[in-house]
């Protein structure tokens, strides 16, 4: 296990959730595509953690590989995702199979249908277009009570997946397409999905809940999702984007009903985002995800305040300040490589864009501890060395075919 | 237009695909016969020869009661006797009732059919594309005229419609003459070949109501992309912008629609010759009419035929309209953002 | 209502664009059925009113949310959406009454550029007709000229000449958008609407695309309508703004002026909820607006932004606040910005008040 900028390699008990080498690639025509390399990282109890990088970084791969949401031509193909909870840790600690670690378990080795069976209960999803998330052609109601139920079967019967489809066989399916509009909802399940929507702040959520999706704004959609997403009760969400699509007041809405729900419940949200503002204000620990990698990791002061990685720093200079007016932008020059497997070579695959990029960059770093109490880490030399002129790389090394 | 891509596409789709490779073998199969005719067919189609008459296919005999009239001791008596008609190699696909060799017949209605239907394909995208770009690109009153007319026109079957033309106009066929004979490289061929106009016309009157709509709903949602934005802000007028970047960004539609109207107009001539319609005798729907009589007889072959031959150049036309589609539609922004 | 205009007060020579009472209203299509029943359509008023100027050699900013009408003011300013009222002078002549061969003249003095690089491009054309597509339509140059002007404009937005013959797809979004940036130059205008050109991007070709819009402005001596919803980059590149809000302009003034000291409630509020990339002062609660955007098919009566605004009092459902002046080219249409109107004696409204205090908690 290669925990990094961990002291010890042990799992600690307030991690929720604690991620190593995880490795899911894409096999498509194009080639093998490393859309996440070898990730490691930790969501403690109570926290938001921030995962930040620019298009194509590998974000939401990430959060799917969490919840073993990666579908073909995509595979998770090597990892351990550990996940805390001592009831399943006591009922596999026996099962060779199954990676058991004190209260956690990794979830990579328990059997397929379990690892289902915690979507929603012990994960929740939230993503960036709430439009394609619901069915236009049932009400919004109907939907968060249809997460409702899963949750009571699923409490009722923790183990079986068959609780969680009880109910709803053939039979029930032909009615539903006879007499239209009668959902298999519960009376209680809709009661609940009302309370719900209030405490996501919909106005008057007893009338709304009647409503199709195409009757809500975005923003609203958006509260709906995350009432959606409450309603297992998990222990993890995660939330991709969630406020990308809105605008600034609506969006500044959202966050603070985030914050809100996470202290209310003590949950612990990964919060995925390519806003370094949205971080800022939300995150305690932050992920800088590069090319598939987290090139800089560590408490949000560390990470922003005193950055090692130069990606992180070229984020950083790329934004325009709102208070400070009009210097020269330092943008990192040329694009996101396209992370084939094949084109993506034995180096920093920051090198080709990186302004200080040496030749000991030619050799592909590891993670390096950088203050280890702010479990500051970084994948760049920097970290252990100054930069050194005298050994940059020429300016064509990479062929110039940096714009 | 047709960028190398497009050229990808179509070869790695052709290779995954076998239905690609049959539609391709049964269409430039078909389109060599009709080229060829001249060369392929072994007798004149249109060579009666009474005494060969309703041979039937290689392979299979045929037993038929004749009835023969004698004058016996001053008495007239019927002798009725069982004879068996065998098949002759010179007539591989037997003959027809007044012994015509059937698959001389077949290889001359391949003309037709193809003629007609490309012809007629063509003459409904001409009349079709256009209108269908302008009233999408333009929408208002336009529009909304011309797709009423459209809605009406789509409501009567294209046959009554056709039927109903040709009744108002009659028929008219011009003689082609065949390049070949007159080269004087097949001398025992007939030496023209009869282009059903009327059917031509009215076909592509029929039908340039589906490239109408077709076209108009790829105008209608390429008019709000940016690019078109682009070149009005840049001064382009809107007949050069439905020329430079509507009609490009609709044409992968336009020629999938086509291949599939290719199929249908083969079939609606067909069926037009059947009727008698057509003003040439040399059809496959023209054989069927022909035929369609002795099938209770008997001679299956003089109808069916030019049925399967329909069948097999529609499937074939098909599959490569599937295959156009297939490799064309995947679409250049669905695959945007190459790194 | 006063034209912002008028309170802004022109100071020096005169503006390069000027817009008085514009207004664009969007009727429904009315199906047959209706158009027989008589029905009558309704309009969005997606800009309703709206006057600004631009000095030649200024940047502009639009700002607002989705849907305020940024984008119809773009086009409708460059005539490539009928307006439904007002006046816009581009130096000096009316745009409104320009006859064909004036308006094709007009085409090469003003372009524009769009926010989504992927629909912005002709996907079947390569990037070199691209951008000389505008020279082509003027007729200017021939083929072989025109290449070799294509290769320039390539190499001046950092692109590389030798992929001139390469189509759209193969490209980035950032290089898309240099793309679309060298097409509006080639005609060589003096005038460019930017819509939301780096909203789609990443941060950093985000920047790059800034960086290049600067360098070009200088060089070329550009004039910007600067369209934005990121305030921080309407902050970077603007020397004024405009605030919009449901089809009509809020506030406009120099950018400093107005980030330092907003004099309008929404401006304030737009302000507020960005979050700041610091790690200082955190905050427990953005300060926002509750409650979404109306629609702007029946805008709220009187003041439009009574139903979130934090400030509103009765007196601001009843009439609808002229632009005020607020300092030298400054306005604000906020009664707040009048000390002796009645809004100061009348009743605040109640929930708007106390769901400002709670956030997003209604
Ligand atoms: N289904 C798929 N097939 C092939 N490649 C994929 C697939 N899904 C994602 N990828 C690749 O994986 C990489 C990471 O994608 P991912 O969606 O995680 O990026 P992201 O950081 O979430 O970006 P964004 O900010 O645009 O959402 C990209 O290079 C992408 O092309
Ligand atoms: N062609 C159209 N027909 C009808 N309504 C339209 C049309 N175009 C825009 N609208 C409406 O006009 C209003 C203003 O639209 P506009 O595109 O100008 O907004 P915007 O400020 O540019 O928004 P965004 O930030 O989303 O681009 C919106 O309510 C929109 O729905
Ligand atoms: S390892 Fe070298 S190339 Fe990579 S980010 Fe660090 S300094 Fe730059
Ligand atoms: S006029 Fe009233 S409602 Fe409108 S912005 Fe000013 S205070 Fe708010
Ligand atoms: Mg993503
Ligand atoms: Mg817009």
């Amino acid at each position: 296990m290669s925990r990094g900028v961990r002291a010890d390699s042990a799992l600690r008990s307030d991690d929720v959730l604690s991620v190593s080498d995880l490795s899911t690639r894409f096999f498509t025509e194009e080639g093998q595509i490393n859309a996440v390399e070898s990730v490691s990282f930790d969501l403690r109890d109570n926290e938001i953690l921030g995962i930040v990088g620019e298009s194509g970084s590998g974000k939401s791969v990430t959060a799917l590989s969490l919840i073993d949401l990666v579908e073909s031509p995509g595979r998770i193909t090597e990892g351990e995702v550990w996940y805390r909870n001592p009831g399943l840790a006591e009922e596999f600690r026996a099962a060779d199979a199954v990676g058991v670690d004190g209260d956690h378990v990794d979830l990579r080795t328990v059997p397929p249908r379990l690892r289902r069976s915690l979507r929603g209960p012990s994960f929740s999803t939230i993503f960036q277009d709430p439009m394609s998330s619901f069915n236009p052609s049932i009400t919004v109601g109907e939907q968060i009570a249809e997460a409702v139920e899963v949750q009571r079967r699923a409490k009722a019967n923790p183990r079986s997946t068959r609780s969680r489809t009880q109910g709803y066989g053939l039979g029930q399916y032909l009615l539903d397409g006879i007499v239209p509009g009668r959902g298999y909802a519960s009376e209680e399940s809709t009661e609940r999905a009302i309370e719900l929507l209030e405490q996501v702040g919909i106005p008057d959520p007893a009338e709304r809940v009647d409503e199709y999706p195409g009757e809500f704004s975005g923003g609203m959609l958006q509260r709906a999702m995350i009432a959606q997403a409450l309603a297992g009760e998990p222990d993890v969400l995660i939330a991709d984007e969630p406020t990308t699509a809105l605008d600034v007041t609506i969006q500044a809405q959202i966050l603070n009903l985030l914050r809100e729900v996470q202290e209310e419940r003590g949950m612990s949200i990964v919060l995925i985002t390519h806003d370094l503002g949205v971080i800022a204000e939300m995150c305690d620990r932050v992920c800088v995800m590069y090319a598939g990698e987290v090139v800089e990791r560590g408490t949000l002061d560390a990470v922003f305040d005193d950055s090692v990685h130069p990606y992180t720093e070229g984020l950083l200079g790329s934004i325009p300040d709102l208070e400070d007016p009009r210097p020269r932008l330092q943008p990192i020059e040329g694009n996101v490589p396209g992370l084939v497997d094949a084109d993506m070579g034995d180096r920093c695959y920051f090198a080709d864009r990186c302004p200080k990029a040496m030749e000991s960059c030619l050799e592909k770093p590891t993670e390096r501890v950088v203050d280890a109490d702010a479990e500051h880490g970084a994948k760049c030399v920097l970290a252990d060395r100054p930069y050194d002129p005298s050994e940059a790389l020429p300016e064509d090394h990479f062929g110039g075919e940096a714009e | 237009m047709v960028s190398a891509r497009v050229i990808r596409n179509l070869k790695k789709e052709f290779r995954n695909s076998a239905l690609a490779k049959i539609g391709l073998l049964l269409v430039v199969g078909i389109l060599f016969t009709a080229a060829f005719a001249p060369f392929i067919a072994p007798h004149d189609p249109t060579e009666q020869q009474l005494d060969q008459s309703e041979l039937p296919p290689l392979g299979f005999s045929e037993t038929t009661e004749r009835t023969t009239s004698q004058m016996v001791d001053g008495e007239i008596q019927t002798v009725t006797e069982t004879v068996e008609i065998t098949p002759d190699a010179a007539h591989p696909l037997g003959t027809d009732s007044l012994g015509r060799d059937m698959l001389s017949r077949i290889v001359y209605g391949a003309r037709t059919s193809l003629v007609v239907g490309v012809l007629g394909t063509l003459l409904a995208a001409f009349v079709g594309v256009p209108v269908g770009l302008f009233a999408g690109y333009h929408r208002g009153n336009v529009d909304d005229l011309l797709m009423r007319i459209a809605d009406v026109s789509l409501a009567f079957p294209s046959l009554v419609l056709a039927v109903a033309l040709i009744g108002l106009w009659g028929r008219a066929a011009v003689n082609v003459p065949d390049p070949f004979v007159v080269a004087g490289f097949a001398s025992d061929m007939p030496e023209s070949f009869v282009l059903p106009i009327t059917v031509v016309i009215v076909v592509g009157l029929v039908n340039w109501v589906w490239f109408a709509r077709v076209a108009r709903g790829e105008a209608l949602s390429l008019r709000g992309q940016e690019y078109v934005k682009a070149s009005r802000a840049l001064g382009a007028d809107d007949t050069s912008i439905i020329w430079n970047h509507v009609l490009p960004n609709a044409i992968t539609p336009i020629i999938v629609l086509a291949t599939v109207q290719v199929a249908a107009i083969i079939l609606l001539e067909s069926s037009l010759s059947f009727l008698g319609f057509s003003g040439t005798t040399l059809s496959w729907g023209f054989d069927i009419a022909q035929g369609r009589d002795y099938i209770s007889s008997g001679q299956w072959w003089i109808a069916s035929l030019p049925g399967l031959a329909i069948m097999f150049s529609v499937i074939g036309i098909n599959l490569l309209g599937d295959w156009l589609r297939d490799s064309l539609d995947p679409g250049i922004e669905g695959e945007g953002g190459a790194a | 209502m006063s034209d912002a205009s008028e309170g802004a007060g022109v100071s020096g020579s005169d503006p390069l664009l000027s817009v008085e009472g514009l207004r664009k209203y969007y009727a429904d299509d009315l199906s047959l059925i209706d158009r027989v029943l008589g029905a009558e359509a309704e309009s969005v008023k997606a800009v309703d009113g709206v006057s600004f100027d631009v000095a030649e050699g200024e940047t502009l900013g639009l700002v607002g949310e989705s849907g305020c009408g940024k984008s119809t003011t773009g086009e409708t300013v460059l005539r490539l959406r009928e307006a439904t009222e007002g006046r816009i002078a581009f130096d000096g002549e009316d745009l409104l009454e320009m006859t064909d061969a004036e308006l094709t003249e007009f085409r090469k003095r003003a372009q524009i550029v769009f926010q989504d690089p992927f629909s912005s491009l002709d996907p079947r054309m390569t990037a070199g007709d691209i951008v000389t597509e505008g020279l082509r339509i003027h007729g200017i140059s021939d083929r072989a000229e025109r290449r070799e002007t294509a290769r320039d404009l390539l190499d001046r937005v950092g692109l590389s000449a030798d992929q001139i013959d390469r189509y759209p797809h193969e490209f980035s979004g950032g290089q898309r958008q240099r793309i679309g940036i060298a097409r509006a130059l080639a005609v060589d205008p003096e005038f460019i609407v930017l819509d939301e050109p780096v909203s789609a991007l990443d941060v950093s070709v985000q920047a790059q695309i800034l960086n290049l819009l600067d360098d070009l402005q200088e060089e070329f001596g550009l004039t910007y309508l600067f369209i934005a919803h990121n305030l921080s980059v309407v902050r970077h590149i603007c020397d004024r703004v405009a605030v919009m809000y449901l089809g009509e302009i809020v506030e406009t003034g120099p950018v400093d002026e107005i980030f330092a000291d907003p004099a309008h409630p929404y401006t304030e509020a737009l302000l507020s909820s960005v979050p700041r990339v610091t790690t200082e002062d955190r905050e427990a609660e953005f300060a926002t607006l509750h409650g979404d955007v109306p629609s702007p098919r029946n805008p709220p009566a009187g003041c439009r932004f009574h139903t979130r605004c934090p400030e509103a009092r009765a007196a601001c459902r009843e009439s609808s606040p002229p632009a005020y002046d607020v300092g030298e080219r400054r306005s604000a249409t906020c009664f707040r910005a009048d000390a002796g109107h009645s809004y100061w004696e009348s009743e605040p409204i109640e929930e708007n008040a106390r769901s400002a205090g709670e956030g997003a908690d209604d």
